[in-house]
């Protein structure tokens, strides 16, 4: 699978939001509530967490699933398969949402 | 409440002058800040439908992915200086001056909207909701339906530009005098896309439709306004000059103690809205009028009392 963007969905990458969560986290806190990338869909605001923005800024129609939970496996250390299943239950929900479709 | 303080704005409304006192090279260099800092819709208004570098501005806008919706005024003029083929996401014609006038007639809001349908433009209409005007909504939401627009809307108080509003912001008992007339707007404006920037006035008028995204005041984190001198406010309606665009990046502005300092503010409860129970529903309103028309810890001059 190469899930891509729905060019519809204007968004942003908060990369000064993302800095300060990343700092937050090596302090221990609890950061899954907060937003590192934007989407407006028809007029409404949404906001993606630290790894649903990583998952969602490789959504290029270019780079194949397993490619994604590579790369984001090598910079956050997770465990391949526990990864790979949270890679793959997000991207279904994109594409329930239609924001994501398999190019 | 808490507040997910944005990068940069996701908003911003800028106010152009038809020539003085911004040159085309510098609206160029302000759009290029707004491109860097990924603003996703910015609206022209004032008299920037007639601002030699409009449509350069536009396309500026638009080749980096900024959705730009420009206000036009509702006159002779207005729609006749418009190239037909602007990338535009909305057009809004602003019928204000026409319903200022005693004895104003439907066919004239009619026939500027099929005039920009001919240059290939499908036209919203615009409100500005001052003392006055409550009065003529259900005609706007009558002609609204006539003309087939897809929407309408109601802007908030532009007091950065025109202070001279001041007295002319509606109050609670403004909006008590609307209420019988409510009915009859919702009645016509049933297919209509309806954007009402005070929730009180949008609380009368969608009472069936609670703003459930609504989180409080965006000034100075979702939404922003730039003046005809190319200055950053928190929002149209709040007075307090963040920095010139001119002089300073936005991103560098949005990171000023200036802007964190309107984030505060907003995040804390003001001292007229502590034992009112609707709090978690308004967030205090707009706070930029709040702070305006009297202090940072006044309500919102359109709500009438805690609830």
């Amino acid at each position: 699978m190469k899930p891509k963007r729905n060019p519809d969905v204007i968004w942003r990458h908060e990369q000064r939001r993302e800095q300060q969560l990343l700092e937050a986290a090596e302090r221990g806190e609890d950061i899954s509530e907060g937003g590192t990338v934007i989407l407006v869909v028809n007029g409404t605001m949404h906001q993606l967490n630290l790894l649903g923005g990583e998952i969602w800024r490789r959504c290029d129609g270019e780079t194949e699933l397993a490619a994604i939970v590579q790369e984001i496996g090598a910079e956050y250390e997770v465990a391949a398969e526990e990864l790979e299943q949270d890679v793959r239950e997000f991207l279904v929900d994109l594409q329930q949402r239609g924001w994501v479709t398999d190019a | 409440m808490g507040l997910d303080l944005f990068d940069a704005p996701l908003r911003i409304t800028w106010t152009l002058k038809d020539a003085a006192p911004l040159s085309e090279s510098e609206l160029g260099r302000i759009a290029e800040s707004l491109v860097e800092g990924g603003i996703f819709f910015v609206t022209l208004g004032g008299d920037a439908w007639r601002h030699p570098g409009l449509e350069t501005l536009i396309r500026q806008l638009d080749g980096g992915s900024v959705q730009v919706t420009l206000v036009v005024p509702l006159c002779r003029a207005g729609f006749s200086v418009l190239n037909p083929d602007l990338p535009l996401t909305r057009l809004l014609l602003d019928i204000g001056a026409v319903v200022d006038e005693e004895g104003w007639q439907n066919a004239e809001v009619v026939d500027a909207v099929k005039n920009f349908r001919k240059l290939g433009y499908y036209p919203e209409l615009q409100l500005l909701p001052i003392r006055g005007r409550l009065e003529q909504l259900p005609r706007l939401f009558q002609v609204a339906g006539e003309v087939g627009v897809a929407g309408v809307k109601l802007p908030n108080f532009p007091l950065v530009d025109r202070p001279d509003l001041a007295s002319r912001v509606l109050e609670a008992d403004d909006l008590e005098s609307f209420r019988p007339l409510a009915p009859t707007c919702r009645r016509s404006s049933t297919d209509l896309k309806l954007e009402v920037h005070d929730l009180f006035l949008w609380e009368l008028l969608c009472p069936e439709a609670p703003r459930e995204h609504y989180s409080g005041c965006q000034a100075g984190n979702g939404l922003a306004h730039i003046s005809a001198e190319g200055d950053l406010y928190p929002c149209s309606s709040w007075q307090l000059r963040i920095g010139s665009l001119l002089e300073q990046p936005l991103a560098d502005l949005w990171q000023s103690q200036a802007r964190t300092a309107v984030c505060s503010e907003i995040g804390t409860t003001p001292r007229d809205c502590r034992d009112c129970h609707a709090y978690e529903i308004c967030f205090g309103g707009c706070r930029g009028l709040a702070r305006c028309l009297g202090t940072s810890e006044s309500r919102d001059p359109l709500c009438k009392e805690p609830r």
